[in-house]
């Protein structure tokens, strides 16, 4: 039986971060006085053939041990597929966010564009299939954020300040983890278009940054097989929709990619084609998630 | 026992075409009614016996946030068009929203949007409810949206759409005026007897956003060319007699910038037909009961 009607308690049903509405005030302002910030984030996913998740998750790899298949079709993501972005990258000249796993470095030697210091590298978790769940020891699971950090650090001689779990899969401390490991900032909840500040061991240490999976081309395109034309006409057209509303607070628009799916060749030329739109569009920035968690300035 | 009869209890299958004639205010051929689902999703809901709330271990954050984007930034943009496009519906409400989310409940009560209970969470089912258990969980859920509102609630939704058995008898029980829980037809029916008079309001389940978008993953171009498809065909049929459109939306989907513009494109194609009477779930089974009813058992036409 539910507890007693009229007793609920005023916000939500936990004490991360309060409720806060797109029409309230906040102290987050864009640069360039643009009005919608897109922050192109590219992740790169390592997907082991023989990892087991602790539960199913869009884009794994679903079929019978060895599949060797859907594995070498995901390393596109790390080669072709990713080449592919990075040209376009280039290309357009767009800052970019990668959201990198540990474990896709080995595969990433040599690919310069990650130190480059107008994209921003944020920690992706160890691997793909390597979720975070309550069922993870303490120890278990800060060693995987520091290494993670850690590695990334060395390998691409630049400090790391965000993070964002393989499938946005958190346990109940990993916001707690991050914090005392010192990240910045955090891409993991899919409820706000601006930043807002996360509560960790009673202070806000961290920033909830928009990444979300939502709108990703692993949602619209494999989890919900929209046609790629279709998805990326819907961002377009939801993109001027929020621009021809003139009292708008600014937000950031997070398109998230996957290389193995928007770098294959019959969709890259469609999302060159919308990027290349978007960036006409009058009011629209572009940034990277560092760049967009410094126009934050949460109260502390 | 026929459970058909006992848990789906509309009045009994009409030949075709003995539906009684509907004339809608002002002669319109479309009551459209929108139906935003104004919901709370808990971080750690409590067990239910038949179907867990949430896909993956708690905390979900991944989904329970998805929810939470719908209150925070979706239901704004949803309330910007409906200004717009001078739209005012019904509230599909979780009433623990009132105590929880007040400011949200809050936008539509003072733009007069009916609130209509939704149960009180939607991370919480009526699945596995004794009868009585599942009165009180209802009985608890509309005085909570009275006392928020001021007003009577007239009609329920199921939480999620889960029910028991007992489900339509309770909603008789409480003395409610409507279900949209029944998906027989495009226009209003009457229950059986021994339901209170209740009628089914259209709640029209494959225009929903989040059937549409999520669980059929239709890209918003085609769900959009299917509101005006479904929308077409009832302004025609409308012309023999009155039709339902009910558009269900969940800010959490509909909200999202991909599909924002899909709103205002359905709610613009609303507005370009001039037979339509734009109102809400309350005052079709009002006016379904009093003008279409009534005058149907005093020997009225049948089409």
């Amino acid at each position: 039986m539910p507890e007693a009607a009229m007793n609920h308690p005023r916000g939500l049903d936990h004490d991360r971060f309060p409720f806060r509405t797109i029409r309230e005030q906040t102290n987050f302002q864009l640069p360039a006085s643009g009005r919608v910030a897109l922050n192109l984030i590219v992740v790169l996913q390592r997907f082991h053939i023989d990892a087991k998740p602790a539960f199913p998750f869009p884009g794994m790899i679903d079929r019978p041990y060895p599949d060797v298949g859907n594995a070498t079709q995901r390393e596109v993501g790390l080669r072709s597929g990713f080449w592919r972005i990075c040209e376009l990258i280039d290309d357009l000249n767009i800052p970019t966010t990668f959201v990198v796993e540990r474990d896709a470095l080995p595969l990433l030697k040599g690919e310069d564009i990650l130190r480059e210091a107008r994209h921003e590298i944020v920690a992706g978790g160890q691997h793909a299939a390597l979720l975070h769940t309550s069922a993870m020891t303490e120890d278990g699971e800060r060693r995987i954020i520091r290494e993670c950090r850690d590695a990334l650090t060395d390998a691409l001689s630049r400090p790391v300040i965000g993070w964002r779990s393989p499938s946005c899969a958190q346990s109940s401390s990993t916001l707690d983890f991050l914090a005392d490991e010192g990240f910045v900032y955090c891409g993991d909840f899919n409820n706000d278009d601006r930043p807002y500040a996360l509560t960790t061991r009673g202070v806000n240490r961290l920033i909830a940054m928009p990444m979300n999976h939502f709108s990703s081309d692993l949602h619209g395109i494999v989890t919900m097989k929209q046609p790629t034309q279709l998805y990326y006409d819907a961002v377009k057209k939801g993109t001027r929709w929020i621009l021809g509303r003139k009292n708008q607070a600014p937000v950031i628009l997070p398109l998230v990619i996957h290389p193995w799916i928007s770098g294959v060749p019959h969709r890259i030329d469609h999302l060159r084609n919308l990027l290349k739109e978007m960036l006409a569009f009058d009011g629209l920035t572009t940034s990277n998630s560092r760049e967009l968690a410094e126009c934050f300035k949460p109260a502390v | 026992m026929n459970w058909a009869q006992e848990i789906w209890p509309p009045y009994p299958r009409p030949a075709r075409r003995t539906l009684p004639v509907i004339n809608w205010p002002n002669n319109a051929r479309v009551a459209f009614w929108v139906a935003p689902n104004i919901e709370f999703y808990e971080l750690h809901p409590p067990a239910n016996p038949v179907r867990p709330a949430w896909p993956r271990p708690l905390p979900d954050i991944l989904n329970t946030s998805w929810r939470d984007y719908g209150n925070r930034v979706g239901v704004w943009r949803c309330l910007d068009l409906f200004d717009q496009y001078d739209i005012v519906g019904s509230v599909s409400l979780n009433s623990a929203m009132c105590g929880h989310l007040p400011e949200v409940v809050g936008a539509f009560r003072d733009r007069n949007w009916e609130l209509f209970s939704h149960g009180i969470y939607n991370t919480q089912y009526l699945y596995g409810l004794s009868p009585d258990q599942e009165f009180e969980v209802l009985r608890q859920s509309c005085e909570e949206i009275e006392r928020f509102c001021g007003k009577k609630v007239r009609g329920f939704l199921s939480p999620a759409l889960t029910y028991n058995e007992s489900t339509f008898a309770t909603l008789a029980r409480l003395g409610l005026r409507y279900t949209l829980d029944l998906f027989h037809e495009d226009v209003p029916l009457p229950l059986k007897d021994g339901y209170n008079g209740m009628v089914s309001v259209p709640y029209q389940v494959e225009l929903n956003d989040f059937h549409a978008l999520v669980a059929q993953g239709m890209a918003g171009e085609l769900y959009l060319q299917r509101f005006k498809d479904h929308f077409d065909r009832l302004y025609r049929e409308g012309e023999r007699s009155g039709t339902v459109v009910g558009l269900p939306l969940h800010p959490y989907v509909i909200g999202m910038p991909q599909y924002i513009w899909v709103l205002e494109g359905i709610l613009a194609h609303v507005r370009s037909h001039r037979d339509v009477w734009v109102t809400s779930a309350a005052e079709i089974a009002d006016y379904y009961a009093t003008n279409v009813l009534k005058q149907a058992h005093s020997g009225a036409d049948h089409a």
